[in-house]
Parts: C-alpha cells; sequence; structure tokens
C-alpha cells in the first residue's frame, strides 16, 4: 500500500472548489487508490444492466471510489479494484435500476482499518 | 399462503435447487445468525444462553474487517446484551464531555464550531470508543466460544433455502453450499442482500433530507500527523485528576448546508494517536441533483485555513466510505420478520435519524430476536405470525419509540431551510423535538440529553446535539442559546 504525502494532496485542494463537478472518475481514483485496501476478488460482484442503463453517468460522476467510466453510451464498472462496497452506486441509479450490485465472495475484497 | 404472495423475490434464485427434504433430513442448526456485527453477536449470545445451536456467518475474514462505520458504543447496552465480561473487551477510551462551544460562520457556506471537550468517567455519557476491527472480533470470538455457537467468517449469505411451502428454512452461501435451521437472523447490514432477497427491503429509495428519510453517503479521510504533533495542534484537556486526556475529538469544522442541501463535515484532531480524521456526509438525493461528487465537498472543506493548518505535514494513510440509511418514508423497515425470518439493525433500518446511531438498536433487537428464535424452538413454531412478537417488541422499546421525536427534530432542522436561513426556528424546533422524544433509550440512568453527544462524532445531525447536549436542567437553555448560535447568528 503505497502512502502519499500530504503536500500532494494539497495540490488536489488547490485546484479543487465545492463547485467543481469536475471532481470525479480519475481524479477520485488518484486520492482513493493511494490508500485503499482490497483483498483480491474473483468475482464481478457489480454489473450494469446495458440494456436498462440510460447513459445518464451519474453512478461515473458520483461513485465515491471512481469506480464506474463510460463505455460508450453506457456505463461500465471497470475500476473494481478500488470499489469499498458502501452500496451508493444503487441508491444512485435508483431511477433506471440498472445496477445489479452484490458482495464480492468471502473473505475477499475491501478491508477496512481503524488501528 | 401470505408469505407466497409476498415472496416473489425468493422465486427465482438463480437456478439453486431448494432442498425439499430438509425436515426428513434434519435441520443443521437451531438458528443461523447472518452478520457478526452488533446485532448478530447480540442475537448469538442470546440464543446461546437458551440452550440453541448456533451458527454465525460474517463475510469477512474476521468480524470488523469489513466494518465502516460506528467507533463508539453504548456501554449500559453492552453491559446488558453482553454481560460484565464486556469489559475486557480491547477499549480504546471513554467519551469526551461537551463543556462549551462557540461557533462561527465562515462567509455563507457554513461555521466553524470549536467545541470544549474533556474527558471523564461520567454516567451521563457513559459510551466508549473502539477500533470496530478489533472490538468486532473480540466480542464475535467471545461470543464463539459460548456453549452452541459456532462462527463461520469469509462467507457470504446470498439467499435462502426454502422448504416445499416456500418458507425460509436455510441460507444459500458463496459457493452454493446449502446450510439449513428453522429460523434465520438476518443481521448482515445497511445494505443487507438477505432482506432484499426476502422482498423486505427496498432498493431504490433515495429519500429526502427534509423529511429524514433516505441513504446518506459518509466519507473519510485520516491523516497521521508527525509524532505529538496531535496533542499540539489540540486544546490541551485535563481530566478532573489532572491527568492529560488520552483521546479527544475536537471539530474544527463543522456544517455546511449551503444552498438548503443535506450536507455536513467535520475534522477532528486525535491526539493520542496523532491523527486528523475528516469526514463528509450528503444525503444521496441532493448528490444526484447537484451532480456533484462528494470527493469535491471533501476538498473544499479540506481547504479551509483552520483545516489545513491542523493538516500541515500530515501523512494521508486512510479512506472509507459507507452509507447510513435513514428509513424510508415510513420510518424504518415496515417489516422485519417472515415464516423462518427476522430482521435485526441496520439490515432493518433501526437508525435513529437524529443521532446517526444504530449499534445500541442493533444489539437490543438482535438480543430480543435470539430470545424470540429459542421461544419458537420452544413452542416448535416458525411461523410469521409466532415471529411477529419480534417485530411488536422492538416497536415498544425505545427503537421504536425513537422513531417519532428524532425525526421531527431532523425535519425542523431542514424544513428550517438551512442553519443561517432560520436559526433561531431551527433551535425552537430541536427542543420541541427533544421534548417529544422522550424514549432514547430504556437503560437505567441514562438522561435523555447524554445520548445526544453521540452526534459528535456521528455527524450531520451534530449540531442540534451540540446545542442540546451541555445542557443538564431546562433552565440552562436560554442561556446557552443566548451566548451560542442565536447570538452569532442575529
Amino acid at each position: 500500500m503505497t502512502k502519499a504525502r500530504v503536500p500532494e494532496c494539497f495540490d488536489l485542494i488547490d485546484k479543487a472548489v465545492l463547485d467543481d463537478k469536475d471532481f470525479y472518475g480519475a481524479r477520485v481514483r488518484e486520492i482513493v487508490g493511494k490508500v485503499i485496501d482490497v483483498a483480491p476478488k474473483q468475482m464481478e460482484h457489480i454489473k450494469v444492466d446495458t440494456k436498462r442503463c440510460n447513459g445518464c453517468g451519474l453512478c461515473v460522476k458520483l461513485c465515491p471510489c471512481g469506480c464506474y467510466e463510460m463505455d460508450g453510451r453506457v456505463a461500465a464498472w471497470r475500476y473494481g479494484e478500488l470499489c469499498c462496497e458502501c452500496g451508493s452506486c444503487q441508491y444512485i441509479c435508483y431511477q433506471t435500476h440498472a445496477i445489479d450490485w452484490t458482495y464480492p465472495e468471502g473473505g475477499s475484497g475491501m478491508i477496512m482499518h481503524y488501528s | 399462503m401470505a408469505v407466497m404472495k409476498e415472496a416473489s423475490p425468493l422465486a427465482s434464485n438463480g437456478g439453486i435447487p431448494r432442498r425439499k427434504d430438509v425436515r426428513m433430513a434434519g435441520y443443521d442448526y437451531d438458528l443461523i445468525v447472518v452478520g457478526a456485527g452488533p446485532g448478530g453477536t447480540a442475537a448469538s449470545l442470546a440464543a446461546s444462553k437458551a440452550g440453541l445451536k448456533v451458527l454465525m456467518l460474517e463475510r469477512g475474514e474476521y468480524a470488523g474487517q469489513k466494518n465502516m462505520s460506528g467507533s463508539v458504543f453504548f456501554m449500559p447496552m453492552m453491559r446488558e446484551v453482553y454481560g460484565e465480561q464486556i469489559g475486557d473487551a480491547p477499549w480504546v477510551d471513554t467519551y469526551p464531555i461537551l463543556e462549551g462551544f462557540s461557533v462561527e460562520p465562515i462567509d455563507d457556506k457554513g461555521f466553524y464550531l470549536k467545541a470544549d471537550i474533556h474527558m471523564d468517567n461520567n454516567e451521563l455519557a457513559d459510551f466508549k470508543f473502539i477500533f470496530r476491527d478489533e472490538a468486532d472480533k473480540w466480542i464475535a470470538e467471545y461470543v464463539a466460544s459460548q456453549p452452541g455457537v459456532t462462527l463461520r467468517c469469509s462467507t457470504v449469505a446470498r439467499d435462502f433455502v426454502t422448504d416445499e411451502e416456500g418458507k425460509i428454512c436455510g441460507v444459500v452461501v458463496d459457493d452454493g453450499e446449502q446450510i439449513t435451521a428453522p429460523v434465520v437472523i438476518a443481521a448482515d447490514g445497511v445494505n443487507s442482500l438477505l432482506a432484499r432477497r426476502a422482498g423486505l427491503k427496498r432498493d431504490h429509495y433515495i429519500g429526502n433530507p427534509r423529511t429524514a428519510t433516505g441513504p446518506t453517503i459518509c466519507i473519510r479521510y485520516v491523516y497521521k500527523l508527525p509524532e505529538g504533533e496531535g496533542l499540539r495542534r489540540s486544546h490541551v484537556m485535563e481530566l478532573s485528576d489532572g491527568k492529560l486526556h488520552e483521546w479527544m475529538c475536537e471539530p474544527a469544522y463543522m456544517g455546511g448546508m449551503d444552498n438548503h442541501h443535506g450536507w455536513v463535515g467535520h475534522v477532528y484532531t486525535n491526539p493520542k494517536h496523532d491523527i486528523v480524521d475528516a469526514s463528509i456526509y450528503e444525503w444521496v438525493g441532493d448528490m444526484v441533483k447537484d451532480e456533484k461528487n462528494i470527493h469535491a465537498r471533501m476538498q473544499w472543506m479540506l481547504s479551509l485555513p483552520e483545516n489545513r493548518k491542523a493538516l500541515e505535514g500530515a501523512e494521508f494513510v486512510g479512506f472509507d466510505c459507507h452509507i447510513l440509511n435513514f428509513c424510508n418514508e415510513e420510518g424504518y423497515a415496515t417489516k422485519t420478520y417472515k415464516d423462518g425470518l427476522m430482521v435485526v439493525g441496520d439490515a432493518a433500518m433501526m437508525l435513529n435519524p437524529f443521532e446517526n446511531f444504530g449499534a445500541d438498536a442493533a444489539q437490543w433487537a438482535g438480543k430480543f430476536a435470539g430470545e424470540v428464535a429459542a421461544k419458537a424452538k420452544a413452542c416448535g413454531d416458525y411461523s410469521a405470525e409466532f415471529l411477529k412478537q419480534y417485530e411488536d417488541g422492538w416497536r415498544a422499546s425505545f427503537i421504536g419509540k425513537n422513531e417519532g421525536g428524532p425525526r421531527k427534530i431532523a425535519r425542523a432542522l431542514w424544513e428550517s431551510q438551512g442553519l443561517f436561513d432560520g436559526g433561531k426556528d431551527v433551535i425552537r424546533g430541536f427542543f420541541r423535538g427533544k421534548l417529544d422524544s422522550v424514549a432514547y433509550c430504556d437503560m437505567p440512568k441514562q438522561p435523555v440529553m447524554a445520548k445526544g453527544l453521540l452526534s459528535i462524532v456521528g455527524g450531520l445531525a451534530g449540531f442540534a446535539d451540540l446545542i442540546c447536549s451541555p445542557l443538564k436542567g431546562a433552565g440552562k437553555i436560554g442561556k446557552l442559546v443566548g451566548e451560542g448560535l442565536v447570538k452569532k447568528n442575529d
């Protein structure tokens, strides 16, 4: 697990403002990827139903781990190794119900550290 | 049958064959508890005391590995549920007592809230901090050491086993293995797969902060400060015995209901571990409306001068994210039982909408569900009609009573359209709500006000608690309000 010194994070802060609608995706992955601890998963535990997806891109913009990316007209869960299993995306996609969500197989996936 | 009508999610089981001979073959266990958090361990322990053979399933490699939030436990509830042995758990520290606060607005976006907090073992606030990955592990292992309890980790329960009548009689785990028991307790957390599978949970309700319903996303950044810096950057606090406190949380920033949107953040400094902890909570509904990632809010909060000062030279060491589900439009889960199933804790949305606190509710409900499971075994009746006493029980307890008062407070907060538009109405709403909210908990020795302290850590409604919690008598209300928010707003 690589850890970032704060000055790098401050660089990001300088660029960011409260109303920055472009702060998502790769910029989120850059932050989260520095510290998140995920045990390897076999299972693709989140899937986008490409028939249902209307391409609104809300999951891409709002996922707190930046896991989604547009794949042409529809969204794709492409950065599953960063997923922290919070479940936000199934609520974000409340209108189209295009996200098929479950946990990864037991003993794999995100590991929380407190101490 | 009534159950079959509403059991449509059970009908599609991904092709897993049903075990139909369960009654002939006998059950593997008397009770399967899914989840080894506060609700699951409480249920397993209660069932073990009644002599049941219990299987407790946990999806992490150990209990607490997947825990996403909640680092404070309420000790009187812990002692009631787990017994005095709980004193040996790896507690980090006692809870701070709030002595006073000041509020400084930051342009029109929010406010700094500076709190004077000190540590004391005071029965008014008998809470303990824990690291959930340590404490949950300890508690689950303690419960697993009790007679009849088996703890199986690294196992996700994905579906139910049903008998020929469609009644739940076990769970299907990761590899398709079927484990049977006449009754299942689903304590599998806020994203409960089983409550959804049973048709007791709606996935696509995003709620509304104005009615204090629906899911909220919380993210947290953790920073490690150079050694000793935590203490230097906090106010130095002394305990009543003259010793320095070992753990102190000092909010450097709290607030942020900009433009009537539901989001709040706070930054704490923890001197004992030289840690700075920054959190943002936001209502999913508002996030969807704004189309702004929650990290943008966090970046803004961290860029505030006070917070930059607190973070200078710190190392970014942790990130986590979780959902708090503030119930549906009717409050907690409308129904928490079926034939052979009881749903407990966050899985049943038992989250106090004012305090953002659900561990004590999960523990109480878990213990009660375990006892009902034992009664069901004694009577040989696992029907929905029999298990309804679980639902009746928790609705009559502090959990059910808490649906009313705290929700009124939360609504008052949002109805006033932000603190800066209507500070006085908000405060009036808080106190009205507090007076209505007679039942924070049925536990002995717990004054209503003390419980409110939790939200300092909790987040969203924390500000309301900060106003209310120092009050030990109604006579002080006017004085504190006079010195606090109202004065600033006027």
